[in-house]
């Protein structure tokens, strides 16, 4: 991690202001941040004109920690809100999640609120999968909230413990794209084969 | 973004009226040195604003504030909150006459509403020199000729954005440097603006929701008359 000359005269500041920004490769890309309204932080990671959207959609951010000959973490990121983007990952979306991009990073701002120098990507991780929660209202005066949360871990976080997949065509293509050794595992299913019966 | 429904400004009878911008702040609490390092995630902060004793005391009062409580559907439906600031605001004259507002415009086909009324427009005393990116907080201004007004810090104005809409923001500085003033500005613009685009000083208001399904509450009193409450917050347009 490497901050500019500026952003450590601001860190040094009584007075910190800061964006958590957050990326899930899917298609399309999501884009959230912790703030309230749009920004577009003009990352060199990101296309031009990229827009992170804020006003709570991004809700939760666990603490984590940088690996330090320590134990791996898996981290759960709370999305909120039902814009039709957050909606669209929780249903659509959902089967591109595993294994895709999730980068976390922060913005360190100005006391004018822009964005000062590039954002600092801190964790990159890889999606694993989405879970709803929804909390019911108390009664008609109160909202019921629904929460989408993604799991994510490191290339680190399953070392010791493989993953489990499966010989499906779906799992197979996730591994290798484009592979078909698996696609007519389906037909196998409930099938009994026989062993050849020599004659003697 | 569908275009919001505006609260009804004859029901702007408020008795007491907060508009603040709320903000999402961390502090590490005080230390016995009295040092303390505060870190703000909030972007800038979010509006919410609270009408108390509102006076509905007409048959007219009452059926209008129904009406946008259903309309505003516990929260669901995004409503442009108004605000009236009239008292505060520049004075604004042309060409040496004080003006308040233009004069209404027609239907395209110069034809005005059946009781004579036009299009209400903003003044356009106040116009940006250049294009100002989302999110910025600075920007210079140019006052359009033929007008006068002084700006001042603790103002308030909004812009008509295409896909946020109607927002409100607030001066906190100005600065008059070789005939360009430079506006800072809080919330951070929620969207870009381009050149030539007027400041309303006049028809201010917000895209806000009810923070809660209870916040426009109507309670008759003897059957007759209310004094109503309204709480919003800001809303925000999700980009695709």
């Amino acid at each position: 991690m490497n901050l500019t000359a500026d952003q450590l005269a601001l860190l040094e500041e009584d007075a910190h202001r800061i964006g958590v920004f957050f990326r899930l490769k899917v298609s399309p890309i999501v884009r959230l941040w912790l703030g309230i309204g749009h920004i577009a932080p003009g990352d060199v990671s990101d296309p031009d004109g990229a827009i992170y959207q804020g006003a709570g959609q991004l809700t939760g951010v666990p603490d984590f920690d940088q690996l330090l000959n320590a134990m791996a973490q898996r981290l759960e990121f709370f999305l909120s809100g039902v814009s039709a983007q957050v909606m669209a990952l929780a249903d659509e979306s959902s089967d591109q999640v595993r294994d895709a991009d999730v980068d976390l990073g922060i913005g360190i701002m100005d006391a004018k609120w822009q964005i000062v120098g590039p954002l600092v990507w801190l964790w990159r991780g890889y999606g694993d999968y989405l879970r709803f929660a929804q909390q019911a209202a108390d009664g008609p005066d109160s909202i019921t909230s629904r929460v989408v949360t993604l799991s994510a871990g490191s290339r680190l976080t399953e070392r010791r413990r493989g993953r489990n997949s499966y010989l499906t065509d779906g799992d197979q293509k996730r591994r290798a794209p484009g592979d078909r050794f698996c696609e007519r595992v389906t037909l196998y299913s409930n099938f009994t084969k026989p062993w050849p019966i020599l004659n003697t | 973004m569908t275009a919001a429904v505006e609260f009804p400004r004859a029901l702007l009878r408020e008795h007491e009226g907060r508009w603040s911008l709320r903000g999402n702040i961390i502090s590490g609490g005080q230390t016995a040195a009295g040092a303390f390092t505060r870190i703000s995630m909030d972007g800038g902060g979010v509006w919410q604003m609270q009408y108390d004793g509102i006076a509905l005391r007409t048959r007219e009062h009452i059926l209008m504030g129904r009406a946008v409580e259903r309309i505003a559907d516990g929260g669901v439906t995004p409503l442009i909150m108004p605000m009236c600031d009239t008292r505060y605001a520049p004075v604004i004259t042309l060409n040496g006459v004080p003006v308040s507002e233009t004069d209404p415009l027609p239907h395209s086909d110069d034809a005005f509403f059946s009781d004579d009324s036009g299009y209400a427009q903003s003044l356009g005393a106040v116009a940006f020199t250049g294009a100002a990116a989302l999110h910025a907080t600075e920007f210079p201004v140019e006052i359009v000729d033929g007008y006068d007004l002084t700006l001042d810090a603790g103002q308030y104005f909004s812009l008509i954005h295409p896909t946020q809409g109607k927002r409100l923001y607030s001066i906190i500085g100005v600065q008059d440097v070789d005939d360009t003033i430079m506006l800072t500005i809080r919330p951070p613009l929620r969207e870009a603006v381009d050149a030539g685009t007027t400041l309303d000083f006049r028809d201010l208001g917000c895209v806000m929701v009810l923070q809660s399904p209870a916040d426009m509450d109507m309670t008759l009193s003897l059957r007759r008359t209310a004094s109503w409450s309204v709480k919003a917050i800001e809303y925000i347009y999700p980009v695709m």
